[in-house]
C-alpha cells in the first residue's frame, strides 16, 4: 500500500510529533503502508523553497520514499526549481495548495507550471486543504469551488492531476470532471462526513481513487480503515491501495 | 480491522437536517455498528437549524432518541438535550432519567458557565450524571454563544463533582487540553474533528488516557476518529480505556 499524499518536516502552525521520514515511516508500518509519496510541510510557508525541498530530498535518500515537490508557481523561480528537481531530485510530482497559499486556479503563471509538468509527464497534486480550515491561523484556506477545479480539469485532460483531501461533497461536485478526464484521480484523505464514507462515492468514481493520508497533518490510520471495514469491491481496494490507474 | 470493544460516547439523529428527515441519520448509527463494531452510542437528537431551542423542540428531539432507545436498548444509550434557559428545563430532566436517559447534552443555547446552566449542573452532580458539552474554538463561523474551554473551565472550578465531557477537544487541542489539564472532572471527547494527526498525540500528553473518550458525532463517519487513537503510540490497555472502558465507567453501565 503506497500513500500518495503524506509529509514530513515542521509545520507552521502547531507540532505534528512526526516531522522526521523515520517517524513518518513508523506510522506508515503501524497502517501496512510499504510506500510513501512524500512533500515538505516547510515549502507551504517557505517563501523560497529550493532550500526546505533540498533538506526534503536529503531526507529522503536511500528510504525508497519519493519526493513530491511543493511549489508557489507566482514565485519567479518556480519553473528552475521544478527543473533543478527533475534533473537532480528525481522528483515524481508536483503539489500546489492554492487555497491555503492565495491564489486562483486561473493564475497564468500556474499554467506555465502546468506545460512544464506535461512536457515531463508529471503529474500535479492539486490540494484543496492543509489542517482543519476550522482553526486556521494567519492564514485562512480558501479552497477553490466546484466551477474552478471542474474547468481547471476540464482545460487540462493532457495532465496527470491527483486531487488531494477534498472532501466527500467536493468529490461529489467534481466527480463527472473527474470521469471526463482522462487522467484525474482523488485521494482518500478528506473523506470523513458519512459513516462508510467511501461507499457513498458512485462507483465509477471510485475507480478514481487514490489511496493517501496527508500524514502527519491527518491520521494516517483513517484512510486505512476505510478501506478494511467498507462494503467495497475487491478490485477497487487494490486498485486504491496500489495506485495501480494513476502511475 | 482488530475486533475491539467501542463505545461513541458522542451521537446524534437531528431533528432537521437541512430539509432531510430525522431518520436519515439512524442508518449511519447502525451502519457504524456494522463496520466499526460500535456496541454503544451515546446519542442525542438536536435540532440543526434551532440555536435555541424551545420546549416543543427539545421535547420532539428528545422524544426521537427515546424512540430509538427502546427499538434497541442494547445499542442505544439516550442523552437528553437541554436548553438551560428554558423554564421547564428541570422537569424534561427528570422525565427523561426515569425513561432511562443516562446524560445531558449541551450544544450552543449558552456558554456552559452562564448561571442559567448552575441548576442543572447541580441536579446532575445529584443524579451522578455526565454533561457532554459542545466545545470549540474556531478561527471561522464561530457560533455566538458557543462554548470555548475557558468556559469549561469556569464550570468545572464551580462544579467540581460534576462529571463534564468535553466535545471536539475543544475544537482546538493545543488551546483546549492547556486550559482543562488540571480540571479532573473534566473528560474529552474527540469526536468532530477532521482527523488531525497530532491532536490525540497531544491530548494524551496533556490529560493522560483516563480522561480520554471516543467519539464519532455520527452521522460523521467512525474513521476519523477512531483512526486517530489507532494511530497512538501507547500500550493496548490505554486505548481500550479511550474506546470503551472510560466510557463504561463514567456512565456506570455495570449498573444497566
Amino acid at each position: 500500500m503506497i500513500d500518495f499524499n503524506c509529509f514530513i518536516g515542521s509545520w507552521a502552525f502547531y507540532p505534528t510529533f512526526c516531522e522526521t521520514v523515520q517517524e513518518l515511516k513508523a506510522l506508515h508500518e503501524k497502517n501496512g503502508i510499504t510506500g510513501g509519496w512524500v512533500s515538505s510541510l516547510k515549502s507551504v510557508t517557505y517563501r523560497d523553497y529550493f532550500y526546505s525541498e533540498e533538506e526534503l530530498h536529503n531526507a529522503l535518500e536511500g528510504t525508497g520514499y519519493r519526493h513530491v515537490m511543493t511549489v508557489d508557481p507566482r514565485f519567479p523561480a518556480c519553473a528552475d526549481i521544478v527543473k533543478y528537481g527533475i534533473e537532480n531530485w528525481d522528483i515524481v510530482g508536483v503539489r500546489i495548495i492554492p487555497g491555503f497559499q492565495g491564489y486562483k486556479l486561473t493564475d497564468t503563471r500556474l499554467e506555465d507550471l502546468c506545460k512544464l509538468l506535461k512536457e515531463h509527464d508529471l503529474p500535479l497534486l492539486l490540494t484543496l486543504h492543509m489542517q482543519d480550515d476550522r482553526n486556521c491561523y494567519l492564514v485562512q484556506n480558501v479552497p477553490p469551488t466546484k466551477d474552478e477545479i471542474c474547468d481547471f480539469l476540464a482545460a487540462h485532460h493532457d495532465l496527470k492531476i491527483l486531487v488531494c483531501n477534498a472532501l466527500l461533497g467536493e468529490l461529489e461536485n467534481i466527480g463527472d470532471a473527474l470521469l471526463a478526464h482522462p487522467k484525474a484521480f482523488c485521494d482518500l484523505s478528506g473523506l470523513r462526513s458519512r459513516m462508510g464514507c467511501v461507499e457513498y462515492v458512485k462507483p465509477e468514481v471510485r475507480e478514481r481513487l487514490v489511496f493517501g493520508t496527508m500524514a502527519p497533518i491527518l491520521g494516517a490510520a483513517i484512510a486505512r480503515l476505510h478501506l478494511e471495514v467498507e462494503d467495497l469491491e475487491p478490485h477497487i481496494v487494490e486498485q486504491i491501495k496500489t495506485g495501480s490507474k494513476f502511475i | 480491522m482488530k475486533p475491539m470493544k467501542i463505545y461513541d460516547v458522542h451521537a446524534h439523529l437531528m431533528a432537521d437536517l437541512g430539509g432531510e428527515p430525522w431518520h436519515y441519520c439512524k442508518p449511519h448509527i447502525l451502519r457504524g455498528e456494522e463496520l466499526y463494531g460500535i456496541s454503544k452510542f451515546y446519542i442525542s437528537t438536536i435540532d440543526g437549524p434551532a440555536y435555541y431551542p424551545d420546549a416543543d423542540v427539545l421535547t420532539r428531539c428528545n422524544d426521537m432518541t427515546l424512540d430509538f432507545m427502546k427499538e434497541r436498548p442494547d445499542l442505544v444509550r439516550g442523552m437528553v438535550y437541554l436548553n438551560p434557559k428554558n423554564e421547564n428545563t428541570l422537569d424534561e430532566l427528570q422525565r427523561r432519567v426515569d425513561e432511562g436517559f443516562v446524560g445531558v447534552k449541551l450544544w450552543v443555547s449558552q456558554y456552559c458557565d452562564d448561571p442559567s446552566v448552575y441548576p442543572l449542573a447541580e441536579r446532575l452532580i445529584e443524579l451522578d450524571m455526565p454533561l457532554l458539552l459542545h466545545v470549540f474554538y474556531k478561527s471561522i463561523a464561530q457560533f455566538p454563544d458557543e462554548t470555548r474551554a475557558n468556559h469549561v473551565r469556569n464550570l468545572a472550578d464551580r462544579y467540581p463533582e460534576l462529571k463534564i465531557v468535553m466535545a471536539h477537544l475543544g475544537g482546538d487541542v493545543y488551546h483546549a487540553m492547556r486550559v482543562i489539564k488540571d480540571c479532573p472532572n473534566v473528560y474529552v471527547d474527540n469526536s468532530g474533528s477532521r482527523g488531525g494527526g497530532p491532536d490525540m498525540t497531544h491530548a494524551y500528553k496533556m490529560v493522560g488516557a483516563d480522561r480520554l473518550l471516543f467519539g464519532s458525532d455520527s452521522p460523521i463517519d467512525a474513521a476519523p476518529a477512531l483512526g486517530q487513537i489507532l494511530d497512538l503510540d501507547i500500550p493496548e490497555e490505554e486505548m481500550e480505556k479511550m474506546l470503551w472502558k472510560n466510557a463504561h465507567k463514567l456512565f456506570k453501565e455495570d449498573l444497566r
